[in-house]
């Protein structure tokens, strides 16, 4: 199954989005691309999650999974399915469960469909961590299966979660995530702010208010809680100016304030989330080299 | 056509019926007033017979507002929800998703109607011939929900079609109470829908002419079907 770029973007492109059997992609599509996105997945023969509702209130969560079973011939029994997805409540009707068990349908829903191709669309919005687990337990199982896997988010941070090789879509066409390192710029020695570009100002910004940069498209941002900048710098350089300031490398294009660092979560064998203590929650990705070195880190800090 | 997609439809419809209240009281409402059509035929000192306009009636009611309201509901309420979404992955399925929702409302149908008859106790009504004038005219009713239910977006849109399909159909024997005259051209138009011709079979009075209508009813309802069909895939 390929998915043809200019579909997406509007342009004219030759490049795909290939669906290979076995295998999973994660790539992030701008909120402004996403509804263009799904629009060239209608009818192109893949099952899309998109996590709207699509199931029946009155009924419970085991008569979907039986009907569901059913309907799609599948070998899988309903009650290893219950069990398998922490199912408590399997025979409440669903206008009375809270989104977050409904959630678990898709994945059983994945697991038990028919198509070949499956597409979740922003996965992690609005979630919680232990379907972040469930859905890499669904996501294993449907490698076992044959069935291709991909994940649209409009994060970056999302995608990182579903796998720790990412691409992206936007206006230009496909890519993949790469490192951006350009070593060049010297340490400026000690520094208590550093500085950002919003539009026609210049601000200032305190470090220890930092929560964590990221660097997509060439540009480093810089995320304060609600607010995000641009800055005028490359993610070498920053780290290089931080570190000192408890700043940590924990991904190719992502540098936390360790200060801000709640927990760190493993998702699967290869994949890992840093946590940042803010109200949302934000998940950080870190690479798997990463993993001992920023609990080292953290421990001493 | 895929047999184990079809009973899953069913068994899931199946339980979603007895959940839907609005379903199930439709299932109620013919026995109700099965109930009381024989208490009020008590009442009158009727010795014998029910006259067959109010046989006639209930079954129109079932009908109306058992297998034609039902299987619109039904359907409509999935067009609502978009619930078919990710299932819908050929046009054959939706064939299979219609049979199974069918033999829901059949089966609803049959419980409703039989109920109700038993209740008034009727003699020589389970004739062969009334019979298939019951099963023609369930069939016209239910292809008239199944195309209607394809073209409406929404659960509360069914209401409108209730209503005049309800009158229109299923009543069509009490034309004689709004129009006294006998002769007059409404009711000689009246006399060729399809209630009409379940009555005069009942009567006994049925001839191959009332099944020839009968059977043109159910052609016409189909060609609706099609239409409905095309509709829908011509919109997505």
């Amino acid at each position: 199954m390929d998915i043809e770029i200019q579909k997406i973007t509007g342009r004219p492109s030759e490049q795909r989005l290939k669906m290979t059997d076995s295998e999973s992609l994660a790539v992030q599509i701008p909120y402004e691309l996403l509804e263009s996105f799904s629009g060239s997945l209608h009818n192109a023969g893949v099952h899309v999650f998109s996590g709207e509702p699509m199931y029946y209130k009155r009924l419970n969560l085991k008569v979907h999974i039986e009907y569901l079973r059913k309907w799609y011939n599948s070998p899988l029994k309903t009650a290893d399915l219950i069990q398998q997805f922490n199912i408590s409540d399997a025979s409440t009707s669903l206008s009375k469960l809270n989104r977050t068990e409904i959630q678990k349908l898709d994945y059983i829903h994945a697991l038990l469909s028919g198509n070949k191709d499956i597409v979740f669309i922003d996965p992690f919005l609005n979630t919680v961590n232990d379907n972040i687990h469930l859905f890499h337990k669904m996501k294993k199982q449907l490698m076992n299966q044959g069935k291709s896997l991909l994940v649209a988010a409009s994060r970056l941070e999302d995608a990182f979660i579903a796998q720790p090789d990412v691409m992206k879509i936007n206006e230009q066409g496909l890519h993949i995530v790469e490192t951006t390192d350009n070593a060049d710029d010297d340490p400026d020695g000690s520094v208590s702010k550093i500085k950002v570009k919003a539009h026609d100002k210049t601000i200032f910004v305190t470090i220890e208010d930092i929560e964590y940069l990221e660097s997509q498209d060439g540009k480093v941002y810089l995320n304060l809680g609600a607010e995000k900048f641009v800055m005028e710098s490359t993610l070498q350089s920053a780290e290089s100016q931080l570190t000192q300031h408890g700043f940590y490398r924990c991904h190719r294009s992502y540098v936390v304030n360790l200060h801000k660092v709640k927990e760190i979560i493993t998702w699967s064998k290869n994949t890992y989330s840093v946590i940042i203590d803010n109200p949302e929650k934000s998940k950080i990705p870190l690479s798997r080299a990463k993993f001992n070195e920023i609990q080292e880190k953290l421990v001493k800090l | 056509m895929n047999m184990t997609r079809m009973m899953a439809i069913f068994e899931k419809d199946l339980k979603e019926f007895m959940k839907n209240m609005m379903l199930f009281t439709s299932v109620l409402i013919p026995v109700l007033m099965a109930v009381f059509f024989s208490r009020v035929g008590v009442g009158a000192g009727a010795e014998g017979e029910m006259p067959p306009e109010i046989l006639g009636i209930l079954a129109g009611v079932v009908f109306s507002a058992v297998i034609f309201s039902s299987v619109m509901t039904m359907i409509a309420e999935e067009n609502e929800k978009d619930t078919l979404r990710g299932l819908l992955q050929s046009p054959a399925t939706i064939i299979d998703i219609i049979l199974g929702k069918s033999m829901v409302v059949t089966l609803m149908t049959i419980i409703s109607l039989v109920a109700s008859i038993m209740i008034i106790g009727p003699e020589n009504y389970w004739t062969l011939e009334n019979i298939i004038s019951l099963v023609l005219t369930g069939l016209f009713f239910l292809n008239m929900g199944i195309g209607l239910g394809l073209v409406v977006k929404s659960v509360a849109t069914t209401s409108v079609y209730i209503i005049p399909i309800m009158f229109i159909f299923g009543f069509t024997p009490y034309i004689e109470m709004l129009i006294t005259d006998p002769d007059s051209i409404a009711i000689k138009i009246a006399e060729y829908f399809p209630i009409y011709q379940h009555m005069f079979v009942l009567e006994g009075n049925g001839g191959a002419m009332e099944f020839i209508i009968l059977a043109a009813w159910v052609a016409v309802s189909f060609l609706l079907v099609l239409w409905a069909f095309n509709k829908r895939k011509n919109d997505e």
